[in-house]
């Protein structure tokens, strides 16, 4: 028999936790799954979306706070993410459609580890980390790097719960977000991508993040070659090298694929034009 | 294990005897008889299943119906008042904006819920504030002008439109 509990605060929601707990929030996913065969007729489904405290941006030391069952409609609107985070309320703009973004969760798209997910490149830009709590009530952090491991599979027990995201603020940086879909609207991510940068006085760079998102198995951070970029200016040549080691490594990383002959030179070609539009 | 889903939906309080794992789509469908809201794809894509939840849209084919409780639900069947179209039914009509009509009840939702969020949308606006609707057989185009024609206030207000 399927359980159901509808929590109206965290305490609650922790005292409902079972092993076969299912959580839902917008539902977005969860009902496309269950049509799809995903049988929860023994299991315990927890309803996240009756629990206020997890609604809402809060404003943190050095960045935002972002609860897990704020929806991607609400980001694209809050004025504290689209003054610290542009990137993210671009990101979030380009979910799904108008439905989808009313409806969807950010802790939602952090916790199915989609591939595809839009505002993960943008969240991971910011250093983005998941709390998380568990039934005892523990807390832990986790960088959303290590916290999702492969396609469709979290570091989340079953005991735990996804409060919220936190992430730095990127208010003095130059942020874009980019993005190729099959359909314009609607559109799950087939390519996407977020930068920041931020520049010395003598046009120097200070600081450069760069994430690639749906390419990937797993969105990543492109460490490696941020650091090797600091104290360098953005000139044709570097652009041109360093789209290239891009695009070099995802083909590593995701392997030859069919579709490689057509993402790689696309995804050189985007790198290399989010670079120089952040240059002007 | 069946559960009482206490919701408003179109200005009616109902209580209604549902199971956990119902769709909003089926309960308005089957338990409530309002048809006006369509089954499309079944999985959030084609938006004929449309409704407005506390001010939004949503796709009530990817909606738990259980997660309703205290919601305020707008269907279709809301927006004619004493057998008058609303503005936005109008103005479909008048721009041919509908051939079959299966997809007709989630664009009229998604035009009005739009310019209840922004009054006032540029052609884009509208483009991406139906986007999430998809129709067979029109070609969006007069559509999207039927929503202008809304916007423009070539109806009068308050849903009451004179034959
Ligand atoms: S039937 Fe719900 S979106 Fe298609
Ligand atoms: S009028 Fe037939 S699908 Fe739109």
């Amino acid at each position: 028999m399927l359980n159901y509990f509808r929590p109206k605060t965290i305490k609650e929601c922790l005292e409902c936790i079972t092993d076969d707990r299912v959580y839902i929030a917008g539902g977005t996913d969860l009902l496309v799954e269950m049509r799809n065969g995903h049988d929860l007729s023994k299991k315990t489904l927890i309803d996240l979306s009756h629990i206020p405290e997890l609604k809402g941006v809060k404003k943190i030391d050095g960045g935002l706070e972002i609860m897990a069952c704020t929806s991607h409609d609400d980001l694209v609107l809050n004025k504290d993410v689209n003054k610290s985070l542009k990137v993210l309320s671009d990101a979030c703009r380009t979910v799904g459609s108008p439905q989808i973004r009313n409806m969807g969760t950010i802790g939602g798209s952090i916790g199915t580890a989609s591939p595809a997910s839009d505002p993960m490149p943008a969240l991971m830009l910011a250093d983005g980390s998941a709390v998380i709590i568990n039934k005892k009530g523990e807390i832990r952090e986790e960088k959303l790097e290590k916290f999702v491991v492969k396609p469709g599979i979290t570091t989340l027990k079953n005991d735990e719960l996804i409060l919220s995201v936190k992430v730095k603020s990127l208010e003095d940086y130059k942020q874009s977000f980019f993005k190729i879909g099959r359909r314009k609207a609607l559109a799950i991510a087939r390519l996407n991508f977020a930068m920041a940068i931020l520049k010395n006085k003598d046009n120097t760079i200070k600081d450069i993040k760069i994430v690639v998102g749906a390419a990937l198995p797993v969105t990543k951070r492109f460490y490696d070659i941020e650091k090797q970029l600091i104290g360098k200016k953005l000139t044709e040549k570097i652009i041109e090298k360093i789209s290239k080691d891009i695009s070099d490594q995802v083909l590593e990383i995701a392997g030859p694929r069919k579709s490689s002959e057509y993402k790689i030179p696309v995804i050189k070609n985007i790198i290399s034009r989010m670079l120089k539009d952040m240059e002007v | 294990m069946k559960l009482m889903l206490n919701m408003t939906i179109n200005n009616e309080k109902i209580s209604v005897e549902i199971e956990p794992d119902s769709r909003l789509l089926d309960v308005l469908r089957d338990d409530l008889g309002l048809l006006g809201t369509k089954e499309g794809c079944g999985v959030g894509e084609c938006g004929a299943c449309t409704v407005i939840i506390d001010g939004k849209t949503a796709n009530s084919c990817v909606t738990l119906a259980a997660s309703m409780e205290g919601c305020d639900i707008k269907t279709i069947e809301y927006l004619s008042k004493n057998g008058k179209l609303h503005p936005m039914q109008k103005s479909f009509i008048d721009n041919s904006a509908l051939q079959c009509g299966f997809c007709t009840p989630g664009f009229v939702l998604s035009g009005v819920n739009l310019l209840e969020r922004n009054p006032n949308p540029t052609e884009e606006e509208i483009k991406e504030g139906i986007s999430g609707n998809i129709c067979r057989c029109t070609g969006y185009e007069q559509i999207v002008k039927a929503v202008e024609d809304v916007r423009d206030e070539k109806y009068i207000k308050d849903g009451a439109c004179d034959e």
